[in-house]
């Protein structure tokens, strides 16, 4: 876990990859968040940034994951799907659009899916994000253990840090 | 004949299903649960310093973790023939019974005991925490995260992370814990404890309701198998460590064992339609899946532990072994009768959250708990050992094989649920039997019961495969004998 700027007072973004990293393309979301902490410590990004970063990489479900992101005031999730698309494919979008498609860690016999665990934590008043931002990236061998991802999945890293780069450049969309 | 298929929708769609094949006259002929296999974690180990055991396996997946890391630390002290001290041993066991109130109470709020709070004749939609909310207030909600909070606290506190720990390590634990820190974990188990004492309260109030009540005691989840589990000198329920009790379906001793000596007792069936094994007791024998004494097939979990066990080692938690035993399965004759509906596995897992909780207070309140004696450096040659502890899910085993440089030259692992495979098969194949009569009762009751039948063992794959839906959507596809679709059904149709 690394934080960057976190003695701004401008909103915090939570950079959090997911999924397991020791089962091949399913580690895809710890690598990406890897390579952003890699390019965060490098002093000429920090200009880039619309405010203070945390990067942080879980291997749980949905409760847990929730419970991470309570207390943040944006975050951006970096998981891997099994979606049919081409292997190494990114896509942008938002928890509501994507939920269905993320990794198993957010959906498992003995967890709750993230957006169930989200209406739990509002329902109990707990504070979460503003906004959550998802950025997937298409995965083809998730059934076996391997700390290697696939070649398309393991190219498509960089450019999906480029992505939550540029989304750590845009400013927190505040509710209305 | 005509097929039923049942296949969760997941990112994983059409690996985890079940089948239910109708005879002629439309009755359940035979039902099929599959799940699909995660390839290739016993040559993954292999070639890796042993010492890497403990951190590595607790990543098979993100439920268990505690339970794969102490499983694992404790087939390392085996490997390299070391006795921890006495300290590492307490807090190895604090941690654990931390992990299980949050475990436990994750599944009795959020998962599979909605089913019981909530009923089961209640929609689907509503059986879930958010349900489980509006039935018994937002404070219990509250309460739930408050828990689970207290629970990552103890785990971070002793383990070193919140979620996935990393201190146990061959011959004891990297670090001991401080006054102040014994001071905290105290005040959480006193908090973790009024909450599964209320927890149980909350239960046996549900128990009189109507359908939670036939959820429960009814026969369409009950199966006469034999149980397992470990207990400790006294034959009372242990979840760290201690000796394995099988008992046959009528209560009578099977056997107890070291778990070292699993290779005598427990053999894997393979059936060609799955890739997971089916454990069985291997002096009884495979017989297929039916109950009874000839059957070796036997259960695991919360129901195989108080049944496997003369008691809890606790007051309070014995105090409600008591009330569980009295109410679901009465002495006759003076003879102990042993639980056998499956819907009691969730009044037993919280008798077991009750449990760790008291034990909690019990190694807090040790001298040694804070001891900065909490390493034996391993100094022997290391060649092979076993790990055991009890997961939530049932009997985790670890065995290691090295060289002699603790090099990993063979691993095999016995998951929780893979013990409970066979009777988990046995118990969806029960709720068909019971729901589908002459080709009719095909809805969504169905499937309800089915994920009932399911859901109530708590199982996870996640050592086994990638995932199953917590929330397990279903789709049922009907062909005929031909293979051809002639209807679908899924949720909310």
């Amino acid at each position: 876990m690394c934080s960057v700027g976190a003695t701004d007072d401008r909103p915090v973004t939570l950079v959090l990859g997911l999924g397991n990293p020791i089962l091949g393309d399913d580690g895809v979301g710890w690598r990406v968040a890897e390579e952003v902490e890699r390019r965060l410590i490098t002093a000429p990004w920090l200009g880039c940034l619309a405010g203070p970063v945390e990067v942080d990489r879980l291997a749980v479900g949905g409760l847990a994951i929730m419970e991470r992101l309570v207390g943040q005031q944006r975050a951006v999730l970096i998981d891997a799907v099994l979606d049919g698309r081409p292997p190494g494919t990114i896509a942008v979008g938002t928890l509501a659009e994507t939920d269905s498609r993320l990794s198993g860690h957010l959906d498992s016999a003995h967890d709750a899916t993230l957006n169930a665990a989200l209406d739990v934590a509002v329902r109990l008043g707990a504070p979460l994000p503003d906004e959550i931002r998802v950025v997937t990236v298409s995965a083809r061998r998730v059934l076996e253990f391997d700390e290697h991802m696939t070649r398309p999945v393991a190219d498509a890293v960089s450019r999906a840090a480029d992505e939550v780069m540029a989304l750590l450049g845009q400013p927190v969309a505040m509710p209305a | 004949m005509t097929r039923l298929t049942i296949d969760p929708i997941t990112r994983l769609e059409g690996h985890g299903k079940i089948e239910i094949f109708l005879d002629a006259q439309g009755d359940v002929e035979r039902t099929y649960f599959q799940v699909p296999e995660l390839r290739g974690f016993e040559s993954f180990c292999v070639g890796r310093p042993v010492e890497e055991m403990p951190t590595l396996t607790n990543r098979i997946c993100g439920v268990c973790p505690e339970a794969h890391h102490l499983a694992a630390a404790k087939a390392a002290d085996a490997v390299y023939g070391v006795t921890p001290p006495r300290a590492a041993v307490l807090l190895r066991e604090l941690m654990y019974c931390a992990f299980y109130v949050t475990d436990h109470t994750t599944h009795f709020y959020a998962l599979g005991g909605p089913d019981v709070i909530v009923g089961p004749d209640a929609p689907v939609a509503d059986r879930n925490i958010l349900g489980v909310i509006r039935k018994v207030g937002l404070e219990v909600g509250g309460r739930v995260i408050e828990t689970r909070r207290g629970g990552h606290r103890v785990v971070e506190l002793i383990g070193g992370r919140r979620i996935h720990p990393c201190t146990a390590v061959p011959g004891g634990m990297t670090k001991g814990i401080t006054a102040d820190e014994r001071a905290e974990i105290e005040a959480i188990a006193r908090q973790m404890l009024d909450f599964a004492a209320f927890s149980n309260e909350l239960f046996g109030s549900l128990i009189n309701d109507g359908p939670t009540r036939d959820l429960v005691l009814g026969d369409l989840f009950r199966h006469e198998t034999y149980y397992s589990g470990l207990v400790d000198d006294k034959g009372r329920v242990a979840l760290y460590d201690g000796r394995i009790r099988v008992v046959a379906p009528d209560g009578t001793e099977h056997g107890t064992y070291a778990p070292a000596d699993y290779r005598d007792w427990i053999a894997e069936h393979v059936e060609p339609w799955t890739y997971l094994k089916f454990p069985y007791l291997k002096k009884v024998g495979w017989k297929g899946f039916v109950d009874g004494v000839d059957s070796g097939v036997y259960t695991v979990a919360p129901l195989g532990r108080l049944n496997a066990a003369t008691g809890m080692a606790t007051p309070r938690a014995q105090a409600e072994y008591e009330r569980y035993f009295a109410t679901l399965a009465p002495a006759t004759n003076g003879h102990r009768q042993l639980v056998h509906q499956r819907g009691a596995m969730h009044w037993a897992r919280l008798i077991e959250m009750l449990y760790a909780a008291e034990r909690m207070l019990e190694l807090v309140a040790d001298p040694d708990i804070t001891s900065p004696d909490v390493r034996a450096v391993p100094t022997q040659t290391p060649s092979e050992g076993v790990g055991t502890v009890e997961a939530p899910r049932g009997t985790l085993t670890h065995h290691y094989w090295t060289d002699s440089n603790g090099i990993v030259t063979r691993v095999n692992l016995i998951v929780g649920t893979t013990n409970n495979h066979a009777p988990i098969a046995m118990s969806i194949d029960r709720a068909a039997r019971g729901l589908i009569r002459h080709g009719v009762v095909v809805d969504n009751g169905l499937l309800d019961r089915i994920e009932m039948a399911f859901r109530a063992y708590d199982p996870c794959f996640g050592c086994a495969t990638h995932s199953l839906p917590g929330e397990m959507p279903l789709e049922v596809v009907i062909r005929d004998h031909g293979g051809e679709t002639v209807g679908v059904l899924r949720r909310g149709d």
